[in-house]
């Protein structure tokens, strides 16, 4: 049985077009910007004759990463692997982290500055040194990828930790829940809408990350061939490179959006949805 | 998991409360500029088992501090409670509690909200349901075991809440100002609709409140406490026949009560004219 709110609800949904039509407009208009965008491209390489080791129009482009696809798809799959992984070790890491420093008060105290002090570096800076620790193979990739990422994941644990009144935890307490219990029935669920959004910063935060280092010190990946293409002075594969890049962010953080869905389906879309847009 | 306490299947335990003796219980804390403050002072009562106790008194006097301590969820300073044999000195888990805020997880639903103590507790899952949804149907829930707390009304909230204190069938039932925050004739049909809850099978409650209409109504016996530091200021009988009805509140017996405490109220500095 629905009561009058919730069908109030659907009701305003229904006008605000939640419906098929905003499904299909959904799919529409991210095309069309595209479209836009490549036209405006178009027409500024052309209008103003614009070489093509400056910017090379959009055609050339297109046709450039058609010529190199299995290159640029090595090398996306590369990036991919090592964005992906460093992810799942942010999450892995970062999240238990969140919940122990929200557990115990006095830990925010030793651990908050050094992490913030992390964060507050630039991962370039940082890459070429774990390069030299650690050579030209995965390890330093992964590290500086995770450290990108880890940092929204943390955060958001603490805040939705820190969300739970004192009368959750006295009733959590009542009933018997103590250590896992508490963190399965309670502080979950009640972090899981910061942790979902902040998964999905993350998650392009990732390709962003993996990049950087790939820049500084790798044999592969879509840094590498972007740090080739340029040193060549082939704009055009440079741009190439770039899309591919921009692809694969937007499917990290579509991959994330789903992700983050299914792992808490249990816990309703509606109470999803009402701590974060 | 750490294994949770054992709980006896509600149809083998016999339906009767527990005594609660609670002696020399104070709390005091230090604040921040090192001053020692005292929120209750020592108290000592004896609370019979199936007897329905209402502890009423003016904010801050203590009385939730009190209910919070039996619960083992707050340490006193002073003194100690015993529940039956057992002493308090951690959360004890063997009871109900309800708030004064619903406390519902947003993420169930009503049903499973009360579910939630079954899983916790390791109850038989279908039992425990049959529960559940036998509780809901006498709350008048019916028909919202698949609602969100956001659909709910305050009352239903509070409702859900209180299905949820009674689904382990405990021996105690704590409850902490729980209809203060309803508006007044659903504070009305909530206090007629626990009382028959409680009729059933007598459970021991405490229940804190400061209406003085409320206390008289539900209580076997009325704890008033005094304006902080709180202290017992009477430990008054109730004996009123039961089932009360809302018209009892207009009886003679009834009025002399709550002008009893009114004025006691008043010669301790609370409504003051």
């Amino acid at each position: 049985m629905r009561t009058e709110s919730q069908q109030a609800a659907s009701e305003a949904g229904r006008q605000f077009g939640s419906g098929a039509i905003g499904t299909s407009m959904s799919l529409v208009l991210p095309m069309v910007s595209a479209i836009v965008v490549g036209l405006i491209w178009f027409g500024v390489v052309a209008l103003f004759d614009i070489p093509k080791y400056i910017l090379p129009s959009p055609e050339t482009v297109v046709a450039s990463m058609f010529e190199n696809r299995s290159a640029l798809f090595n090398e996306a799959q590369a990036t991919g692997l090592i964005a992906i992984t460093g992810l799942a070790l942010s999450v892995a890491f970062g999240v238990p982290l969140g919940f122990v420093i929200a557990r115990y008060k006095p830990l925010r105290r030793v651990l908050m500055p050094p992490i913030v002090a992390i964060q507050s570096i630039p991962k370039v800076a940082l890459a070429p040194l774990f390069v030299a620790w650690l050579g030209f193979g995965a390890a330093p990739k992964l590290i500086i990828t995770t450290l990108v990422t880890f940092f929204p994941l943390t955060l958001a644990t603490i805040v939705g930790v820190e969300s739970i009144t004192v009368t959750t935890s006295q009733l959590a307490r009542s009933i018997g829940c103590r250590s896992f219990g508490l963190v399965r029935y309670i502080w979950f669920p009640s972090a899981a809408p910061y942790i979902a959004a902040a998964f999905r910063t993350a998650a392009t935060l990732a390709v962003v990350g993996t990049l950087v280092a790939e820049f500084v010190g790798s044999a592969e990946g879509l840094g590498n061939l972007l740090l080739i293409a340029s040193g060549n002075r082939d704009t055009t594969l440079a741009f190439a490179a770039i899309l591919v890049v921009a692809a694969l962010g937007m499917v990290f953080y579509g991959g994330a959006s789903l992700i983050a869905r299914g792992a808490t389906a249990r816990l309703g879309s509606e109470y999803m949805r009402s701590k974060t847009t | 998991m750490s294994r949770q306490i054992q709980s006896v299947p509600p149809d083998v335990r016999a339906p009767v409360g527990v005594p609660i003796s609670i002696q020399g219980v104070g709390h005091s804390y230090v604040t921040n500029e090192g001053r020692r403050v005292e929120a209750l002072k020592e108290v000592d009562l004896e609370i019979a088992a199936g007897e329905f106790v209402v502890f009423l008194g003016p904010s801050g006097c203590g009385k939730s501090t009190l209910l919070l301590t039996v619960a083992g969820l707050l340490k006193p300073t002073t003194g100690r409670v015993r529940l039956g044999d057992h002493e308090v000195r951690r959360p004890y888990t063997d009871l109900g509690i309800v708030f004064q805020d619903p406390t519902l997880l947003e993420w169930r639903t009503a049903l499973r909200n009360i579910m939630m103590q079954a899983e916790v507790r390791r109850m038989d899952k279908e039992k425990a349901r049959a529960r559940a949804l036998e509780l809901m149907e006498s709350t008048k829930l019916g028909g919202f075991e698949d609602s969100y707390p956001s659909g709910l009304s305050g009352g239903m909230k509070q409702r859900v809440a209180i299905c949820r204190a009674l689904l382990h069938d405990p021996p105690l039932l704590l409850m902490d100002e729980p209809f203060a925050a309803l508006d007044a004739l659903t504070r009305d049909q909530m206090g007629i609709d626990l009382q028959a809850l409680w009729l059933n099978d007598q459970k021991t409650v405490i229940f804190v409140t400061h209406s003085i209409t409320e206390a008289v109504f539900l209580a076997d016996r009325i704890v008033v406490f005094s304006p902080r530091p709180g202290r017992v200021l009477v430990d008054l009988p109730v004996d009123l026949a039961r089932p009360r009805k809302l018209d009892d509140q207009k009886t003679p017996e009834f009025l002399d009560r709550v002008d009893k405490i009114t004025k006691l109220l008043r010669n301790e500095g609370v409504l003051q004219e």
